[in-house]
């Protein structure tokens, strides 16, 4: 899958998968925080994004910090996918 | 010990799609679903709370009624922290939720548990988010009955009051199992309000709750 | 009016009764293992404190007659619930104004998971769709005591114990009765393994608290209820007080659903308000029995809260690492264990505790301490929701 592709798909996961209620995917910057200031998101959403990874991916997350670099944006969230997709 | 006079200065009323502030309508959404009616409910707040759509239905009503039950209030201006508490029951607990928790490990093939599922199969979460949102660090407590427990629910109010534990607090019923829901809060404090205010006493919390 | 513990009863995965729990800790014998009783796709991953006696030989042992349907969760409840109240000394049948107070968070789920598929096609199996109800299995605890006074069911979490305690001695003090059974006791099930797991709050060896390189916690199953009494009760029926239940405080940590502030927020002003209500100051605490579950987040809060609040961290330690998380009835079978430390004069080790954490200049008990002189003794229990719990406990 190409990368462009791949992030587009991403957000409307995202989007699905948090609940980000009202929010369109172009409003979606790939390269923006996720965490933090970005959009907000907190650790249970965290957790959400480990379990939308296993669930489409196939890509299993064992130790949640882990998580902080892979989940930073959907730019990093898309590189990672690409490089462990089994 | 001493038992003070205490005062309901604030009462929201939510059935059938219709919110009840004081005893005046405040909105009428009987024609929408459950999820229209919530995200009606949200709007009437006026508040932007974007985690308000990551709750489940019990918190979200319960929220949102809690929400409306203080505004035009004093209670966040006026209580410290340590000393706002909440008392809430109901009969359903957290089984709505607890049921998509349940229904997300039955299945073998689609076996994916989801953590913000899981947190909300605790009826207290709904004390969580109440407290988050208007920062209440006192008492809290939330009983499972078969209905309906005024005289129960006063009992707790009066006992935390009177030892100084809470000088004011939110008590009530949130109710949420599939498509049934009642949410019925009072705010209680140890001085009559303004506008609006009934002695506590188990027959103005019936009246309230029976008015629709 | 005081309010004096005089009945203690706890089962769980390092004893059946409170006499081989003690055993138990003094031996440093835990119980956290394979999962080999409830069927679960976790059993050779995530260890957890269950207990080794099947729902059948609960059943046996209590002698319940075997058509009878009643809960895993209800069973270790009964089980505590009459040790309790014979180490009081009592009957039900006191002509007393008697409470029931129990707690739960999993009601009877461990069975409702088992016959899920076979509710629509197995009519028989369909009893136990009212038995997950957590009222339910307060109500079958009563009808198997024979109790027919007040009862309640609470459901707090990881709190949920403790808060019945502190429910039950404000009932007493507000005159409302003379002595209340309270605790709480919780089951394991699938429901909640797979939940923290989804919460990525579970370790996949033996838990260690407070240990820097802690991961997370393990589940555990049990029950752990006390009789409380009023002064007036103890007098005219001369019982043993074992302990006071002197001071008290529930509050809300307002910070996020599951997981407690950096700072423990919520965490100081429990135990600060329950210090205030004894009458004593941080200098007098002889033993924390920490709320300690394992997960970095609980331990990193806790400890900066115990630093923030004592000039000198007193003794403390955790004792989950022997019996795992047993959620509900955590905070019963904790006081059954600070009782146990009064009476004994004695520290309980916090096992596994290796290498300190950052920022923190004080260790957990990781020996066993005899001959301790503990006087007062605080007992945390902290749920999800933000639900912070400190109980207090004097020697008498």
């Amino acid at each position: 899958m190409e990368k462009q592709e791949l992030i587009e798909t991403l957000k409307g996961q995202i989007i699905t998968q948090l609940n980000l209620e009202g929010m369109q995917p172009e409003e979606i910057d790939a390269d923006a925080a996720l965490f933090g200031d970005g959009l907000g998101l907190d650790s249970i959403d965290a957790l959400e994004l480990i379990v939308l990874l296993e669930k489409e991916y196939g890509i299993k997350i064992e130790d949640p910090k882990e998580g902080k670099k892979i989940f930073h944006s959907v730019t990093t969230l898309a590189d990672y996918i690409l490089a462990n997709k089994p | 010990m001493a038992v003070q006079p205490l005062y309901i200065t604030s009462s929201i009323l939510i059935r059938n799609g219709k919110v009840f502030k004081n005893g005046k309508e405040l909105l009428n959404r009987a024609d929408a679903d459950s999820a229209g009616f919530l995200k009606a409910l949200y709007e009437k707040t006026g508040v932007s709370y974007p985690k308000f759509y990551k709750m489940d239905n019990l918190c979200k009503a319960a929220w949102a009624g809690a929400e409306l039950l203080v505004q035009g209030t004093g209670f966040n201006e006026i209580y410290s922290s340590e000393k706002k508490g909440i008392f809430l029951q109901n009969a359903a607990s957290s089984s709505d939720t607890d049921l998509k928790h349940a229904a997300s490990i039955a299945s073998v093939e689609q076996y994916f548990p989801s953590p913000a599922v899981f947190v909300y199969t605790l009826p207290n979460i709904t004390i969580g988010e109440i407290c988050i949102r208007h920062k209440m660090q006192g008492s809290s407590a939330f009983f499972i009955f078969e209905g309906f427990e005024p005289d129960f629910l006063l009992e707790q109010v009066q006992i935390h009051m009177d030892a100084g534990r809470t000088d004011a607090c939110i008590t009530g019923i949130t109710e949420w199992f599939g498509n049934q829901y009642e949410i019925c809060l009072f705010m209680v404090e140890k001085k009559a309000g303004g506008e609006f205010s009934l002695a506590l006493m188990t027959e103005n919390m019936k009246t309230i709750y029976n008015q629709s | 009016m005081k309010v004096f513990i005089t009945g203690i009863g706890a089962v769980s995965a390092i004893g059946m009764d409170v006499s081989q729990m003690l055993e138990s800790l003094v031996a440093e014998k835990h119980g956290i293992g394979r999962v080999s009783i409830l069927e679960t796709a976790h059993a050779d991953t995530l260890p957890c404190g269950e207990i080794k006696i099947t729902d059948e030989e609960f059943i046996q042992r209590l002698g319940i007659p075997p058509d009878r349907k009643i809960n895993r969760t209800t069973l270790l409840a009964i089980t505590a619930v009459q040790e309790a109240l014979a180490s009081s000394g009592g009957k039900i049948s006191d002509p007393l104004r008697t409470g029931l107070i129990s707690s739960t968070t999993v009601g009877g789920m461990t069975t409702t998971e088992k016959y899920f598929y076979d509710f629509d096609s197995v009519p028989e199996t369909r009893d136990w769709i009212e038995k997950l109800d957590c009222g339910d299995s307060t109500n079958d605890i009563a009808k198997y005591i024979g109790h027919r006074g007040f009862m309640t069911t609470l459901s707090t979490a990881c709190s949920s114990s403790a808060n019945a305690i502190i429910l039950g001695a404000n009932m007493i003090k507000a005159g409302l009765l003379d002595r209340v059974i309270c605790g709480g006791a919780d089951a394991l099930s699938k429901f909640t393994i797979n939940g923290f797991n989804s919460l990525m709050l579970l370790e996949q060896e033996h838990c260690r608290p407070f240990d820097k390189e802690r991961k997370g916690l393990n589940l555990g199953e049990g029950a752990g209820f006390v009789v409380i009494e009023s002064e007036r009760a103890v007098e005219e029926y001369q019982r043993t007080p074992l302990a006071e239940v002197a001071g008290y405080s529930n509050v809300n940590d307002a910070f996020h659903q599951t997981a407690s502030s950096p700072d423990g927020a919520g965490a100081q002003m429990a135990m600060k308000n329950a210090m205030l209500m004894a009458g004593v100051s941080p200098a007098d605490i002889d033993y924390i029995n920490v709320h300690g579950t394992g997960t970095p987040n609980n331990d990193e809060s806790e400890s900066k809260a115990i630093k923030a609040i004592f000039e000198k961290a007193p003794s403390f330690s955790s004792t989950k690492a022997y019996t795992g998380h047993t959620l509900a009835a955590a905070g019963g079978i904790e006081a059954v264990i600070s009782v146990l430390a009064i009476r004994n004069r004695l520290l309980f080790p916090n096992l596994n505790y290796k290498n300190r954490m950052d920022d923190i200049d004080f260790d957990p008990v990781t020996q066993l301490v005899e001959n301790a002189d503990i006087r007062h003794v605080i007992s945390n229990s902290f749920g999800f929701g933000g639900n912070n719990t400190s109980l207090l406990f004097r020697k008498v």
